[in-house]
């Protein structure tokens, strides 16, 4: 059995679900909402991980279920425990359920899309970075500083820098301009990413276990995903061909950093380099798919099918 | 140059540090994590050629990753007082973004490093028990069962660093690379400490054992081990690792 993890309306989720049933594979849900109505319990030995969870009046045998797909949010902010104190009895027992779910699945014997721990890299780009470069994918130029000095002499040696958040905190990737240049001295407070920007055409990577959808994004801003914002801003997804060498170095890539389920971030130069962005462990797929019809949910589904 | 990271207050590190440096790890740098953290300027580049970080300590030390030969490596936290007059969501916002930073330099140090971040853990596996568990089982330990429910509430349910069978009489052994110091009553034990290890990618890792009618059992194992429990064993086989005669 296939166990699915988060919030039933959430698009991904409910894309995947209706996937499963249109391959008839079975399947639990793990409805965050509906926390009161679930428990659970797990143990480790030298026989193996087995436990149960109850949801509802239906009670599922961990040893049975063979995948795992998890978008689980934030448990403190669901509705549910709207008015509840901080150490309230619900909300303590809603974080120990999740809690107890999360030890499982980071050692249970399954198909997991994707655990924890791996997802974690994300929390540091210039981390991830590092990885990505060596499993043979070049990175932008970076520069991390406190320093104006070293971003002034970064922005005269290169004819565009961009700027992000270092960390997983999601940030509009902006280009450096001269009202950013006449504020540097604010960045002595915060180390900040600074990047060559790189020419050429997005392409997102979505990689299930060995399976590839790439996704060309076509834009007239530095940061696709904020398009709109943009004064006659657009976004324009096609699938995109990639080349069999660079879709075999993507699946090493997400198989190395043990995120089966991954959303890579490429830029193809004009001459043909690839530049790896990031690595997001949590990819919202519904956006490419809904854009260009490329299958990429059922994809995810015969993954857990086959767990 | 070696670094010794450390919080301010790990005593076990700072006996560390001192025994280095008799035994000629030097120069060897202690680094606190606030001291770190609170640094005046950080420069951290990355590009085809690898990594260059120079950072610029409020003491007047600098740090240049050109001149690093290794690193110990306990740092558990990224302290952020000096933003505590920053707004709630500024303060949290610079220190995810420090915290990052850390962990890209951390990463980005050479061979002999022990231990490495591994995820959003600064410095080696901080796993909890029920992985510890799974993992102890894996390389061949004999482990007491780790059971929870989702009726444990609190702290009880946040097992990190309690070990299992507490008030039991306990072994201690330190992995160092390949090199395991400590005395267990069995030798199994020192094996599959070793492999543990490996299977956690740790290079330095503490293992405790406890004996419970008549077997030792895996009790838990940390990437922060009280150094003087190896005592100058741990320091020869540490010295020795950092400058290269011992692989890590």
């Amino acid at each position: 059995v296939i166990l699915l993890c988060g919030i039933p309306s959430e698009t991904p989720i409910a894309m995947v679900q209706a996937e499963l049933d249109e391959l008839e594979a079975p399947y639990a849900f793990f409805n965050q909402r509906r926390f009161a109505e679930m428990d659970m319990g797990f143990s480790v030995s030298e026989a193996g991980v087995s436990g149960w969870l109850r949801i509802g009046r239906e009670s599922l045998r961990l040893e049975d279920v063979g995948a795992v797909y998890t978008r689980i949010m934030d448990d403190s902010v669901l509705p549910e425990l709207r008015g509840e104190s901080a150490d309230g009895r619900r909300r303590l027992a809603c974080r120990a359920l999740h809690d107890t779910l999360v030890r499982w699945y980071e050692i249970a014997p399954a198909r997991v899309l994707n655990r924890s721990r791996p997802m974690a890299s994300n929390a540091s780009k210039p981390y991830q970075a590092q990885l990505i470069q060596m499993h043979g994918l070049s990175v932008p130029e970076t520069l991390i500083t406190n320093d104006p000095e070293l971003v002034r002499d970064f922005h005269a040696r290169h004819s565009r820098v961009i700027y992000k958040s270092i960390s997983g905190v999601r940030s509009i990737v902006q280009t450096l301009n001269d009202s950013d240049l006449a504020r540097l001295e604010l960045i002595r407070w915060c180390p900040t990413q600074f990047q060559v920007y790189v020419a050429g055409t997005n392409v997102r990577v979505h990689v299930i276990g060995s399976e590839v959808f790439a996704t060309a994004v076509h834009t007239s801003a530095t940061d696709y995903r904020y398009a709109d914002r943009q004064q006659d801003g657009f976004t324009e997804l096609e699938p995109y061909a990639l080349p069999n060498e660079l879709a075999e170095r993507c699946v090493a890539l997400s198989q190395a950093l043990e995120l089966p389920f991954a959303g890579i971030d490429l830029k193809i130069s004009p001459e043909g380099e690839a530049f790896c962005f990031e690595v997001n462990p949590s990819p919202a797929f519904s956006f490419y798919e809904s854009q260009t019809g490329q299958p990429i949910a059922r994809a995810v589904a015969r993954y857990l099918a086959d767990g | 140059m070696w670094l010794f990271l450390c919080e301010h207050n790990d005593l076990p590190a700072v006996w560390a540090y001192h025994g280095l440096r008799a035994r000629g790890v030097d120069p060897l740098e202690l680094v606190t994590a606030e001291q770190l953290a609170y640094s005046l300027r950080w420069e951290h580049r990355l590009d085809d050629d690898g990594v260059l970080t120079q950072i610029s300590l409020a003491d007047g030390r600098n740090i240049s990753s050109s001149e690093i030969r290794g690193a110990v490596n306990r740092l558990q936290t990224v302290p952020a007082r000096h933003l505590a007059r920053a707004s709630e969501a500024d303060r949290a916002y610079a220190h995810q973004e420090l915290t990052a930073l850390i962990l890209s330099f951390l990463h980005s140090l050479p061979e002999p490093t022990l231990n490495r971040p591994i995820g959003q853990a600064p410095s080696g596996p901080w796993l909890h028990l029920a992985e510890w568990t799974q993992y102890a089982v894996e390389v061949g330990l004999a482990v007491p069962t780790y059971a929870r429910t989702s009726g444990d509430l609190g702290d009880a349910a946040d097992a990190y660093a309690a070990p299992l069978l507490a008030g039991l009489p306990t072994e201690t052994v330190i992995v160092v690379g390949n090199d395991v110091v400590g005395r267990p009553s069995v030798a199994a034990m020192v094996d599959g400490s070793r492999r543990l290890a490996e299977r956690a990618g740790a290079s330095l890792l503490g293992v405790q054992f406890a004996l419970r009618e008549g077997e030792w059992l895996f009790a838990g194992a940390t990437p922060y081990p009280d150094l003087t429990l190896g005592g100058a064993p741990l320091l020869e086989l540490l010295a020795a690792t950092l400058t290269g005669e011992r692989s890590s």
